[in-house]
């Protein structure tokens, strides 16, 4: 019912969905998810073509708080907001773990972000064109399940309270991740 | 507070791939560097004084969800040391 109300016929093995390459491998019994090709649209969309790449998603120890936030009147109309907001929904869409705590700082701003904090977002599309190469890959011989956490210690400086982040690896690709907000301050 | 969420997810995560009949190797392992985690397995540490109370006195903390968790067999906590 579906297949014939949205047109897709389901005959076909899956290679692409919405730019993120996807490959299947029946005698490992694993999937390579890619968003190579996605990550080459963002980065040209954002003229970052000729940008260098960088090591990180964020700078180390990034001081990103509410007091960047345009103030005056002036400031709130040349907010570059929609731009802001572009990068980071297109960010958001990058099936790669490892950029999960910059988006969960990003993603703070959305509202109200000021010029002094548009390059945060670049800086991580910057990342992920350095590292596009790189894919998330699923399934595998090992079936066990093996997990790593870390959180920020009170890395938020607005209400002083962690961000905690954790990622579970099932074989040789993650399955599963998670970077949130702490409900209390950490003394 | 992480290690405990952690626990929680892995304990939502095993449940749903033992549904799936995979051939999981229990306890698995949770790699972490929080010192709290590891102050509360130690006798003397303060949440050592609140298993002494009953559980209706007090507040149910994250560690003791982590210790229930170990009694049981449902994860095992291997501590990174990042900086000596």
């Amino acid at each position: 019912m579906f297949s014939e109300k949205c047109g897709i016929s389901g005959e076909v093995e899956l290679l692409w969905t919405l730019g993120i390459g996807v490959n299947r491998d029946y005698r490992t019994r694993a999937i390579s998810v890619s968003p190579e090709t996605y990550t080459y649209n963002s980065v040209e969309r954002n003229g970052l073509q000729s940008a260098n790449t960088v090591t990180t998603p964020l700078v180390s120890g990034a001081n990103l708080t509410k007091d960047q936030c345009p103030k005056t009147t002036e400031e709130l109309q040349d907010m570059p907001g929609n731009s802001y907001r572009e990068l980071v929904g297109s960010l958001q869409y990058i099936p790669r773990p490892d950029i999960s705590f910059a988006l969960r700082r990003l993603t703070q701003f959305l509202e109200d972000p000021g010029h002094a904090r548009l390059e945060a977002p670049r800086r991580a599309l910057r990342y992920i064109k350095g590292t596009k190469n790189r894919s998330l890959n699923l399934g595998g011989d090992v079936a066990d399940l093996a997990e790593c956490m870390d959180s920020d210690w009170g890395g938020d400086r607005d209400d002083q309270k962690s961000i905690s982040a954790y990622i579970f690896r099932m074989g040789d690709g993650a399955i599963s991740s998670k970077t949130k907000n702490q409900t209390s301050v950490t003394l | 507070m992480a290690m405990c969420q952690t626990a929680k997810e892995e304990v939502r995560l095993t449940g749903l791939l033992k549904d799936f009949s995979t051939d999981l190797r229990t306890p698995s392992i949770i790699f972490g560097d929080s010192q709290g985690a590891q102050l509360a397995f130690h006798p003397r540490s303060k949440h050592g004084s609140d298993r002494a109370q009953s559980a209706c006195q007090r507040k149910a903390q994250p560690g003791d969800y982590l210790r229930h968790c170990i009694e049981f067999s449902y994860i095992r906590i291997r501590l990174l040391v990042l900086y000596p």
